[in-house]
């Protein structure tokens, strides 16, 4: 097992374009090829965790908290949350890490895969991204597909709106909300760690970004972003996830220009970096010995 | 040769909170079609050029702040400089404001020219015309010099606290400060233990309060982040809580005996020499000048090396101030750098000087030293222009931003109404103004600000205040909730629709 990526981060502070500070940490040696990780709705970089103890330690790992996230800073009025607002941040992210001349593999878990479908037009990321891992997420109808609040029909799709939107305050973590959160959010053998690892992070995120971000996301709508993407682009989608249903990746799949595969893990619920960070990290080391060594 | 001069539905002057906020609310609004001339080559205003140690607002941060922004990561319930600009910054940032900013761009005059219907601007980087005019030009925005004999003659290093140069090394110098404003009693403190020898000279002794000034505590920023509400609760109890000082300052200033007895108090704390301490006490009415806040202030003055001098100034020479005591002896204080804090042009706004009327008159003419506005926001005689942190908007007592906020309000309403009836021209009408000023100044009447007993930047060479709102705030927040088209002479577009809500006889 190769854990050398763990406490040998090196820490950045970049602007995002409107000014918005990012807290971004580069792991790995300095001219190994680049792995950029952008992670979920409502957690923060740790939630690559499991993943990054699992890559190939010659691979240098860019990891960055999402505004509002984390040790970024959370905007300041509702006009600093949107897609675009993720693209400038990736943007930023990769103009500062990924050297000039270089190409490097972004993988996007949730709303980290929208940080990457909304950045598909855009020149930095055409210029300095060479292949795209997407896991459990989704460009389009995102409340309405989720299954994770059991209620029928239009009930359910309110529920699922409730419950990306509504800024309630967690408090600390602890079993009861462990299990709920499995519940909606994680696959049925979840092991018991990766459960309460995903409660830890969930309540480490502060309710007003997190509502503000359930609102973007319930107002997502990124074919046309997706169309753009035309490197090798590999979609993961778990077929117990409730909040991202596989219909979105075989969707996502039909959209870019370079679907590499679109495969659906059995057993797999939402969040893909913390219930099978073998796989991803396995596939990561693939991207990157096929598309930019 | 002709030049194509860019034309703009709105040209804001200058990016300070007023420029910003207007941007911001314009682009809300879906406007877009606007430009903010900014003389320096960065946004922000008074808070980007006063950088001098120890800068912070003295009105909570969670209030001086805009309502629309408010943010729950302030490190300190006053809080410093550095952090109130990169926060504008930000807000401009993330309604990409940054974008319609023409940076270099000093305005050197503003023309109405009523057949084209819009206001010719001439920038220090090139012409631009627009419909409408908003100055955020601000009042604190060019620093006063003094006129002491000999200033230019100084050999050391000069400079004023609003320019501050921080390339020039304190330590060890033979420091002069002149003056004993908001400015310097925040840097006085942070310079004393750099420099050897520091004069500071005093022609008014200013009263100091205690400052509660904290960091944030993280129980309070988690709140903030995860109890939607939380923080306008808080932002709300301190406006509020200063609103009640309007009791003091304008109702019955008798009650600002108590503010003076802490004020001594906060003198008493720190300073023991008697001598200092009579030089320090302030001889006129609590509140008739600005009431300053510092914990650090009287304990810097009480150091070995600080010399408070009450004597008045006679002249600046190569390296000495002269100063002159009531026997007439002249005393020489011998200086390196001299820093100067001694404020703003206030009472006579540099913008008015460079704004004009059809026929040629300057706002400043046209004022003469009776300056005076509609709602401190319009000017009979000079249509579609509208001034922010006007006459008489200024405050003593609570935050500047939510006056710019109301006055941003008010102009917003007056452009809406203009787009929806097809008003191309609007201008307060001279009986409103007077009346409007009327009622200004009757409120002012036995405020602490003309009798308390000082001379202060509040007021003209007259001796009116014609810079604060005399009231509580929120009265004149109420004021510009809404648009008075009665109040106006209004023009209809050409070609347009009658404007459904314009009285009889309205349209000129």
């Amino acid at each position: 097992m190769a854990i050398r990526h763990v406490g040998q981060a090196q820490e950045l502070r970049v602007r995002s374009a409107d000014g918005t500070r990012l807290h971004v940490e580069v792991r790995g040696p300095s001219d190994g090829p680049t792995v950029v990780l952008s992670h979920c709705w409502s957690t923060s970089l740790a939630s690559w965790g499991p993943v990054v103890r699992d890559l190939d330690p010659d691979l240098r790992v860019v990891l960055y908290d999402q505004r509002g996230h984390g040790r970024s800073q959370t905007p300041l009025t509702r006009a600093g949350y949107g897609p675009e607002k993720l693209a400038d941040d990736l943007c930023a992210v990769l103009e500062a890490t990924v050297p000039s001349g270089r190409k490097a593999v972004v993988a996007g878990h949730s709303m980290g895969g929208m940080t990457i479908m909304a950045s598909g037009p855009r020149a930095t990321f055409k210029e300095k991204v060479g292949a795209v891992l997407l896991t459990n997420t989704g460009c389009t109808e995102l409340a309405d597909r989720a299954t994770a609040i059991p209620l029928p029909g239009a009930l359910g799709r309110l529920g699922s709106r409730a419950f990306l939107t509504t800024p309630l305050p967690l408090g600390p973590a602890n079993a009861g909300s462990a299990n709920v959160l499995r519940f909606l959010v994680m696959g049925k053998r979840s092991s018991p760690a990766a459960k309460r690892l995903c409660a830890r992070l969930v309540h480490g995120c502060a309710s007003v970004p997190r509502s503000e971000w359930g609102r973007v996301i319930t107002q997502l709508h990124l074919d046309d972003s997706v169309r753009e993407i035309a490197v090798p682009t590999f979609v993961v989608g778990g077929e117990e996830d409730k909040l991202t249903p596989p219909w979105h990746a075989r969707h996502i799949g039909g959209l870019v220009q370079n679907p590499v595969e679109v495969r659906i893990i059995p057993g797999l619920g939402h969040m893909g970096p913390l219930e099978a960070p073998g796989t991803l990290a396995d596939l990561l080391g693939k991207l990157v010995a096929s598309h930019i060594s | 040769m002709t030049e194509t001069v860019p034309h703009h539905r709105v040209a804001i002057i200058g990016s300070g909170f007023a420029g910003i906020g207007m941007a911001v609310r314009l682009t809300q609004a879906g406007l877009r079609d606007f430009v903010i001339l900014e003389r320096a080559d960065g946004m922000g205003g008074t808070w980007r050029d006063n950088s001098y140690p120890g800068a912070a607002c003295d009105v909570p941060s969670h209030l001086y702040s805009f309502s629309f922004a408010l943010n729950p990561d302030w490190s300190r319930t006053f809080s410093p400089q550095p952090e109130i600009w990169e926060y504008m910054k930000r807000v401009a940032g993330e309604h990409g404001v940054d974008r319609h900013v023409r940076y270099d761009s000093d305005v050197r005059t503003a023309r109405w020219e009523p057949e084209a219907n819009r206001w010719r601007i001439e920038t220090s980087s090139g012409t631009v015309t627009a419909q409408f005019l908003v100055s955020g030009a601000g009042p604190l925005a060019d620093p006063t010099y003094p006129d002491i004999k000999g200033l230019d003659s100084f050999e050391g290093r000069l400079f004023h606290s609003a320019e501050w140069d921080h390339d020039h090394d304190l330590t060890g110098r033979k420091v002069a400060v002149i003056g004993t404003g908001a400015s310097a009693i925040q840097f006085v403190p942070r310079i004393q233990p750099l420099v050897g020898k520091l004069s500071l000279f005093q022609r008014t002794a200013p009263w100091v309060m205690f400052r509660h000034d904290r960091d944030i505590t993280k129980a309070e920023s988690w709140l903030y982040r995860n109890v939607p509400g939380a923080q306008q609760v808080a932002r709300k109890s301190i406006y509020w809580g200063r609103e009640t000082y309007i009791l003091g300052f304008a109702k019955n200033p008798r009650l600002l005996g108590v503010v003076e007895r802490l004020g001594r108090a906060n003198i008493n704390r720190s300073v023991r020499d008697p001598e200092l301490r009579r030089k320090l006490t302030p001889t006129f009415r609590a509140g008739c000048k600005r009431i300053l806040m510092s914990n650090d202030y009287y304990p810097a003055l009480a150091r070995p090396n600080v010399d408070v001098v009450t004597d008045g100034i006679t002249e600046v020479r190569a390296n000495s101030v002269v100063t002159r005591d009531s026997s007439g002896r002249e005393t020489e204080h011998e200086v390196d750098t001299i820093i100067l804090g001694t404020g703003f042009q206030v009472t006579d706004p540099p913008i008015a000087h460079r704004v004009y009327d059809s026929s040629g008159r300057s706002l400043a003419e046209h004022w003469g030293s009776d300056v005076q506005a509609f709602r401190g926001t319009t000017v009979n005689g000079f249509p579609n222009a509208f001034v922010l942190a006007g006459p008489n908007t200024g405050l003593g007592h609570t935050s500047q931003v939510f006056m710019i906020e109301a006055q941003i309000r008010y102009t917003m309403q007056a452009l809406k109404f203009a787009c929806k009836n097809r008003v191309d021209r609007l201008e307060p009408r001279p009986e409103a103004q007077r009346a409007y000023n009327e009622m200004v100044h009757r409120s002012m009447r036995g405020t602490v600000w003309v009798t308390g007993g000082c001379d202060s930047w509040y007021l003209n060479e007259q001796g009116r205040n014609t810079t604060l709102w005399p009231t509580f705030t929120w009265n004149f927040a109420l004021r510009t909730r809404w648009f008075d088209p009665h109040n106006y002479n209004l023009r209809r577009a050409p070609g347009g629709r009658r404007p459904s809500r314009v009285p009889e006889g309205a349209a000129t």
